[in-house]
């Protein structure tokens, strides 16, 4: 069906004609500048909160079913991450191309203890199909965050250039590190930050948007909770402090 | 999928007489609907009122002027790089997929849950074709492999105990018998996971589409979600043109009701934005985007104003779990894809109002699907409306028995004159004597009222009517006792 | 003095007519100038429920005419108050004039619960009934009038008898209106969990505010032996001094 057709199938039920006017729509009437005013205040809410949020953050992550843990320092978090490896018996890890890991020398610290660490980013030489036959075989999947929620203790991950889809899906264990920066109250918050982005964007604001609350879970037998279906069995939120 | 609708009453006495869907029904009550309202507690009761109310003002909105904002969110697709594929009804959009597996030549495509693709009968054209389409969701996996259809909206196996499921995976999987729910998880994890990673194409439903942006979002526990549209080279997404909502603001309500209202969660493990297929820097995803959105009687609803709201629906299955019917016969017996209160709405507009007669009336009118509803959609109302267009309607609405109809006219010539009501009441309280127990009636051998004595003794006609009380006693009596004040 | 007129319902007239005699004798004592408008026959609700408008309307109209004087109308029954106040405006909509006298009748049309309450200002009318009851709460009572306290306040009145709330008293019994008949084996199938719910109360009788749940359950529990009675609000709230 061609879409014109379709549209005034619409158009007769609803009973008005092709002329009418643009509907008002409040949220979607703020312009670029009253939108960066809006995160302007977020930002600035959070920056003053954080402390707060950090908390609230690890507690309703919990919740969720994450492991969540409170850095004291980066040392502190790459310790965290390397015992779990560890406990797990972990031969082998992919991780995100997050700024973060410019940061952290994680990379080093997993593979002094035997741990095989390969940064998922397509390059001269490596193709989309050995990324992913290295995240299928992978025991740890390793993420930086691009936002964390206290509301409702999630991650937001932007898939990208760098940012794989899959690091945080396809391996048994995810492990994603939230920086204190990242941060904010509440889900319109992230809303508001995207919206934010598409503005900034031209209209683009990336391919695809990941907000994670935990493991995968399902309950369609008998209502019996399991934990880890297709995505992670277990998923560790690691809070920078 | 054929209708069942005309077969209700049969199904319903099937589910009735079944042991192990009586249990699973009660499980319902107290898994999904109890974890819904301590979910509201924790928001408050009062925050929850305001998201609901929100919610309708965003829908009543967006179906106002519902031509804008799917023609917006066509564009932003585009703009996007995906393709948009507009179908009129369920059959028109299964072509579509088959069109775009074949264009590809696509031999297996994993499946995210939609209740959409259940409209179109998917799998089955699909599968007629030469491509395989495989349900991914654990519990549209299950039905799949029993070749049965959803039973509830969110969980579609719920009917199933957790021995029918072993013993079904054994069979049709050769895995061990007697397996524990985990154990079966994992063996569809394992089973699965091998197809998302060959599948030529992933089609998954859509929960909200965000006009503004031209972003489809898909709520999901499981991580098929993100599977089916992260690993195939394809993905398709289908959808109920209502789905629409103008902006991204707009999850603040939306995804806050949702996972609260189906299942009692604060938000599910994942929620998945995705706009578009990936862009050429991305490290991976689907290279192409399609968009199906279909009407398949959407239309009929918007169009009645009486009916328009059945369209607020986010879909959440609140309505099933509060249902005291429902919770009888559960989701089979209304012989479609959609059950309960919402499907007794809805499924007329989608398979005609005579087909679906049965479904409007199967209901006590008691209002709990609408005080549950997220949306607060005025259900009862609506079956009110829909047993009127049964009954009194357009002529190719109509569908009522001349039986019914007759007593009714019986009926109400009784009622508007209470000279000829009381000579009738003469007549039938000599008639009712013989059969009188302690002022009950335990069979009654009347059409109609045999039904209500197969279960109930029905009480016998008082012997002076309150209208003869009144005359004779009340009416000039004082009260029988001094009063209080 | 306060004016009230009784709309008894077409079950109370013809089954229940001790339960509109209670009602009388309740508002009297309560100083209430009662009337009964002699004609009235049915609210015409199960022809509404059913789809037959048509023969639902002159009962709407027939209302409308008895009680366009009445102080107030006084339902002793939560769904017929229900037809008359929520759903009657709207089956008249067609006639702009009827529509309007209906809103203005629907206005000073009570449940009995409700104008007890809400109107007289009375939770405590001197009953006494020393036995233990229980509740439930019927559907279109509770959830299109929104009468939810108001009963429970009164019982809490009563004078002896013992409370004994039931499990699920909100959930709906069954009854359905021609549901009942029509869809019989379901409307018993759902009935059966609210007799259990009855049961585990061990009360004496259980209370409502509409004789056709009442009616209903009573059937039920009369079928199968149970001990326990169905009771019209009403008819709990009988002065110990008048005969029952």
């Amino acid at each position: 069906m061609k879409r014109e057709e379709f549209l005034s199938a619409v158009r007769t039920a609803l009973g008005g004609g092709a002329d009418a006017p643009i509907p008002e729509y409040l949220p979607m009437m703020l312009r670029p500048a009253d939108q960066r005013q809006k995160v302007v205040t977020i930002e600035a809410r959070a920056r003053a909160r954080r402390s707060q949020l950090i908390v609230r953050l690890a507690d309703m992550a919990a919740r969720q079913g994450w492991k969540a843990y409170r850095a004291a320092s980066p040392e502190d978090g790459m310790a965290y991450v390397v015992a779990l490896a560890k406990e797990k018996g972990a031969r082998s890890a992919v991780r995100s191309g997050h700024e973060v890991f410019q940061r952290l020398p994680l990379d080093a610290a997993l593979r002094g203890q035997g741990v095989q660490v390969m940064p998922v980013a397509l390059g001269p030489g490596v193709t989309r199909e050995q990324l992913r036959e290295a995240m299928a075989r992978a025991d740890l999947g390793i993420t930086g965050a691009d936002y964390a929620i206290a509301e409702t203790g999630s991650v937001a991950l932007l898939p990208r250039q760098g940012v794989s889809r899959l690091v945080s899906l396809l391996p048994p264990v995810h492990v994603a590190i939230v920086e204190a920066h990242q941060v904010y109250e509440t889900l319109d918050d992230l809303w508001a930050l995207r919206r934010m982005a598409f503005l900034e964007g031209n209209g683009d604001m990336g391919s695809y948007l990941s907000l994670i609350s935990g493991p995968s879970r399902t309950a369609d037998i008998e209502q019996t909770l399991v934990v880890g279906v297709h995505g992670p069995l277990e998923a560790h939120m690691v809070i920078m402090v | 999928m054929q209708p069942r609708t005309q077969e209700f009453s049969k199904l319903a006495a099937r589910a009735l007489g079944d042991t192990q869907v009586q249990k699973a029904l009660l499980g319902l009550q107290t898994g999904f609907d109890q974890a819904r309202q301590r979910a509201i507690l924790e928001l408050t009761p009062e925050a929850w009122d305001r998201l609901r109310d929100r919610a309708r003002e965003i829908r009543r909105h967006t179906l106002e002027r519902l031509d804008y904002y799917v023609g917006l969110l066509a564009d932003n697709v585009v703009r996007n790089g995906g393709a948009v594929h507009f179908a009129r009804d369920a059959h028109e959009a299964a072509q579509i997929v088959l069109d775009i597996a074949r264009r590809n030549g696509v031999k297996l495509a994993v499946k995210g849950k939609s209740m959409v693709s259940e409209e179109m009968a998917l799998n089955h054209l699909l599968a007629a074709n030469g491509v395989e389409a495989l349900e991914t969701d654990l519990g549209e996996y299950i039905i799949q492999l029993a070749g049965e259809t959803p039973f509830h909206i969110v969980a579609p196996a719920i009917h199933k105990s957790q021995e029918e499921v072993a013993e079904l995976f054994a069979r049709k999987l050769g895995t061990p018998e007697g397996a524990d729910a985990e154990a079966l998880t994992r063996i569809a994890r394992e089973t699965l996971r091998q197809k998302f990673l060959q599948a030529g194409m992933g089609i998954s439903g859509v929960n909200f589409a965000i006009a503004e942006t031209g972003t489809v979002c898909i709520v999901t526990n499981e991580g098929n979600g993100r599977m089916s549209t992260s690993l195939p080279p394809i993905h398709v997404a289908l959808m109920g043109m209502e789905k629409v909502t103008p902006a991204l603001e707009d999850l603040g309500v939306f995804y806050r009701l949702l996972p609260r209202a189906a299942t009692g969660q604060r938000a599910t493990s994942y929620f998945t934005l995705v706009s578009g297929p990936r862009r050429n820097e991305d490290e991976d995803g689907p290279e192409q985007f399609h968009l199906v959105m279909m009407d398949n009687g959407r239309s009929r609803l918007l169009a009645d104003p009486e009916l328009r709201e059945a369209l607020f629906c986010i879909r959440c299955g609140a309505c099933l779990n509060a249902c005291p019917v429902y919770r009888k016969v559960g989701g089979h017996a209304y012989g479609w894809v959609y059950p309960g209160p919402i499907g007794a709405v809805v499924t007329p507009a989608m398979v005609g109002l005579p087909k679906a007669v049965a479904l409007p009336f199967a209901s006590t009118l008691c209002g709990a699907c609408r005080e549950v509803c997220p949306v607060k959609i005025n259900i009862p109302r609506m079956l009110l409306k829909l047993r009127a267009d049964a009954v009194e309607g357009a002529p190719g609405q109509r569908k009522a028995s001349w039986y019914e109809g007759l007593t009714f006219r019986a009926w109400g010539r009784l009622m508007r004159s209470e000279r000829t009501l009381a000579r009738a009441r003469g007549v039938a309280v000599f008639l009712q004597r013989p059969f009188s127990r302690d002022g009950w009636l335990q069979k009654m051998p009347l059409p109609l009222f045999y039904r209500w004595t197969r279960g109930r003794d029905f009480p016998t006609l008082a012997r002076r009517s309150f209208h003869e009380l009144w005359e004779d006693e009340l009416r000039t009596s004082s009260p029988q006792v001094p009063p209080l004040r | 003095m306060v004016r009230a007129s009784l709309f008894a319902t077409c079950l109370v007239d013809q089954f229940f007519p001790q339960v509109g005699v209670s009602t009388v004798n309740l508002l009297r004592r309560l100083e209430v100038q009662v009337d009964f408008p002699v004609g009235q026959t049915c609210c015409g609700q199960p022809a509404f429920n059913s789809g037959y408008r048509s023969h639902a309307l002159p009962l709407a109209l027939r209302w409308l005419d008895l009680f366009q004087d009445s102080e107030y109308v006084v339902v002793p029954s939560g769904s017929c108050a229900a037809m008359l106040k929520v759903y009657t405006p709207e089956l008249l909509k067609d006639n702009p004039k009827d529509a309007q006298r209906a809103v203005e009748l629907a206005r000073r049309t009570y449940e009995l619960s409700q104008f007890l309450v809400d109107v007289l200002k009375v939770t405590d009318v001197g009953a006494s009934y020393p036995a233990r009851i229980t509740y439930h709460a019927s559907c279109h009572l509770l959830r299109e009038l929104g009468v939810s306290s108001q009963p429970l306040a009164l019982l809490r009145g009563v004078r002896g008898a013992e409370f004994a709330p039931m499990e699920a008293a909100t959930e709906c019994c069954g009854f359905g209106g021609t549901f009942a008949v029509k869809y019989a084996d379901i409307s018993t199938a759902i009935l059966a969990g609210k007799l259990r719910a009855i049961e585990v109360t061990e009360a004496e009788a259980v209370v409502a505010c509409d004789m056709g749940c009442l009616m209903h359950m009573g059937g039920a529990m009369r079928r199968r032996g149970m001990k326990t009675r169905p009771m019209h609000l009403a008819c709990s709230h009988v002065p110990k001094s008048s005969p029952s």
